[in-house]
């Protein structure tokens, strides 16, 4: 079962890599980048802001990013915790407590990011 | 003659409730291993110091210790070597101490035969029978070879960062063994050791320090062998990994028709 948990902690690695560099490009580099590429000057713009969540590429990459770093991080976070706490039943409590909070900031982060895309108004 | 400072953990399990420091001066001479030193001390300031050893040679690992923060064998560091006036000898960490310089290894060996360290075989009955030799390719034979030097010293244990926080952890040296007979392509134990080490506390939890690698006295390197190990662990979760036939019999020496140009052997000498 643990290679099953590796090959996925693996793989998300690089979708966050690719995912977290394009996010940090957008969201802080745009007085570097938008001498090269078309990047809005003001990313923050309420108006930016509603047209990233209108696109579908935008928000599926933002649910995916939130998915691949929950459970690197969790999966990490629970390793650590494993190594101070051996045991069968520490496993059962170590292993149950991240999936649960893995689960509610997963539900919580896609909430919000599909709320931009479904819910609020066009500006 | 340099005289030497030899600082000694010294503790014994049944009297003492925690270790303590003893120094001992040591005339070196050039040539002089740690080894010797501690029987210099033994026999003529301290008897009751005890060790492990054996070989004398670096072959049997049983003089394994911490010399100067460090773990290697006994026999096989010079103390002139060790460019320091004063010598610190402990005990391997991340075991049990039985009496000063002599660590419990149970542990270690338990981890090392749950994986089955041995050669796994389908048709034991008939190997075992010893009908023949098992054909191995020298290329085959280099997929395990440097892993094999392994002396069960526990040098590796005693270095791994992760062997000192998770005591069930398996660790680098039956881990590295595992990985030995698993490439050997006379076995056939793979999906036996699986389970294992495919399990918390497995392959998975080496964080890759290689300290393991750096300590060995005989130059395996563990580290590379548990990454190895965990790459064949995704390569068959993927039904990626290259299955082959396990080696088969070779035929005996007595069956094979000697090559022409090999000239005969000569005549004993001595008749009998």
């Amino acid at each position: 079962m643990q290679s099953r948990y590796w090959f996925w902690m693996l793989l998300s690695a690089p979708v966050i890599l690719i995912l977290l560099g394009w996010h940090m490009a957008i969201m802080h580099l745009e007085g570097l980048l938008g001498h090269m590429v078309s990047i809005s000057a003001q990313p923050l713009a309420w108006e930016d802001v509603m047209a990233r969540g209108r696109n579908v590429f935008v928000v599926t990459s933002y649910v995916l990013l939130l998915g691949a770093g929950l459970f690197h991080g969790f999966f990490g976070l629970r390793t650590i915790l494993m190594e101070y706490w051996p045991g069968k039943a520490a496993e059962k409590v170590i292993s149950r407590s991240c999936l649960v909070a893995g689960i509610i900031l997963f539900s919580v982060g896609t909430y919000t990011t599909l709320t931009f895309h479904f819910f609020l108004p066009a500006p | 003659m340099p005289l030497m400072e030899f600082v000694i953990q010294r503790f014994n399990r049944e009297t003492d409730s925690e270790p303590r420091w003893e120094r001992y001066q040591v005339t070196t001479h050039l040539g002089m291993t740690v080894l010797e030193a501690l029987h210099q001390i033994q026999e003529q300031q301290d008897a009751s110091l005890a060790w492990r050893y054996s070989c004398r040679m670096g072959i049997c690992g049983s003089c394994a210790m911490i010399i100067n923060g460090k773990p290697g064998l006994a026999c096989n560091t010079q103390v002139h070597d060790l460019n320091a006036p004063i010598v610190h000898v402990q005990p391997l960490s991340n075991f049990s101490v039985v009496k000063d310089l002599v660590p419990d290894l149970t542990p270690m060996f338990e981890k090392h035969s749950s994986l089955k360290t041995y050669l796994v075989r389908q048709d034991a009955s008939k190997t075992e029978a010893l009908e023949g030799e098992l054909a191995q390719s020298p290329d085959e034979l280099m997929r395990y070879l440097q892993f094999s030097h392994c002396t069960k010293c526990g040098a590796c244990m005693a270095a791994c960062p992760t062997v000192a926080i998770d005591s069930a952890f398996l660790g680098p040296m039956p881990l590295a063994a595992a990985h030995r007979y698993n490439v050997d392509s006379r076995d056939e134990g793979f999906e036996a050791r699986k389970q294992k080490v495919s399990a918390l506390h497995g392959a998975f939890s080496c964080h890759y320090a290689a300290e393991c690698s750096s300590v060995c006295p005989k130059g395996v390197d563990p580290a590379r062998a548990i990454q190895l190990m965990k790459r064949d662990l995704i390569l068959d979760l993927l039904k990626l990994r290259q299955k082959s036939a396990p080696a088969s019999l070779a035929p005996s020496p007595s069956a094979a028709k000697p090559s022409d140009d090999i000239p005969q052997a000569p005549e004993f000498t001595v008749k009998t």
